[in-house]
């Protein structure tokens, strides 16, 4: 059961009072210098990790730049690439369209040509198949009369 | 180079002169028509007899110089040149005799009637030269030394039958 005891109270009092003192004067100083050091390292961290931060944002915003300037002149490039074909191809049909048109008018001149000199040629022939023929049959069948007929009217035709 | 000396020939044949240049003309004719003719004359291969035999043949009423001519000429191998040698000898006799000539060709012989009717109209400013070529196939063909052409030959009507072909 609890008692009231006056002298143990003082006593305890006394003691408590003498720790307390104590220690205020022997435990607080280097418990507030640690804890100033610790807050002093803790700020310095903070302080530190803030200008990292800050820094790594600043590379973050700066490689992002980079990356976007790298990703506009990219696609430049590719824009540029694509009117570069573009142009290319158009060249190219157009070249092979000449070259189509060219070799279209070539062999259609070709083809005329030949045509031409076919005809010619067949007209050559005939002509003188007919020449050929003609002065075997006349030379056959032309008789004596029939050549002195012929003769006189000539020399009727150059007298008038 | 060997020449014939045409003002020597024309005084020796002066009589015969139209009738010579008419057998120079006809066989000139005769040899650019055929080359194996050309050819045979040119050959010393082929006796000189069986050449003469040849002309004979084929200029059965030929001049009194002619086959002596040509003889010559093969001799001095001269016979190809025959064609400008008989132009040349026409040239001189329309010098010499102040008459230039008309050529009349004709496929076959012209009938003596013709030739009377050739001499009535033409003769008396021209001289005539009667020439027979073959290939003419029938007609006639009067050729004036000045350049003047009239052709009824049936070979010239086949020409412009082959060049109406042609056009």
């Amino acid at each position: 059961m609890f008692e009231f005891e006056p002298g143990l109270m003082i006593w305890t009092t006394v003691s408590f009072g003498l720790l307390v003192l104590l220690l205020y004067k022997m435990a607080l100083p280097p418990i507030l210098a640690f804890l100033a050091t610790r807050e002093k390292q803790i700020a310095d961290a903070l302080a530190e990790s803030e200008a990292s931060r800050k820094e790594a944002a600043e590379l973050l915003a700066e490689q992002k730049k980079q990356l976007a300037e790298i990703n506009r002149k990219a696609e430049q490039i590719v824009a540029e690439a694509k009117t570069e074909g573009r142009k290319t191809m158009d060249e190219i049909v157009q070249q092979a369209n000449q070259e189509a048109k060219r070799l279209v008018d070539k062999g259609e001149a070709e083809l005329e040509q030949k045509k031409t000199e076919l005809l010619a040629e067949a007209r050559q022939e005939i002509a003188n198949l007919v020449v050929e023929v003609s002065s075997k049959i006349i030379k056959r069948r032309l008789t004596a009369a029939d050549n002195q007929r012929l003769i006189n009217e000539a020399l009727e035709n150059e007298r008038n | 180079m060997k020449e014939i000396d045409l003002k020597e020939l024309y005084r020796l044949t002066k009589k015969e002169a139209g009738e010579l240049e008419n057998d120079l003309h006809t066989f000139a004719g005769q040899m650019l028509g055929l080359v194996e003719l050309r050819f045979m004359l040119k050959d010393s291969a082929i006796k000189q007899s069986q050449k003469n035999e040849l002309i004979a043949e084929l200029m059965p009423k030929s001049s009194k110089y002619f086959p002596a001519l040509i003889r010559l000429l093969i001799a001095e191998e001269l016979i190809n040149k025959l064609p400008g040698l008989a132009k040349q000898f026409s040239a001189l006799i329309s010098k010499e005799t102040g008459q230039q000539y008309l050529e009349i060709s004709s496929a076959r012989e012209l009938s003596a009637e013709t030739k009377k009717t050739l001499l009535r109209t033409y003769g008396d400013k021209q001289r005539l030269r009667f020439i027979v070529k073959p290939n003419l196939l029938g007609g006639i063909r009067l050729k004036w030394e000045d350049g003047r052409f009239f052709d009824a030959t049936v070979s010239g009507e086949l020409e412009a039958l082959k060049e109406a072909i042609l056009v």
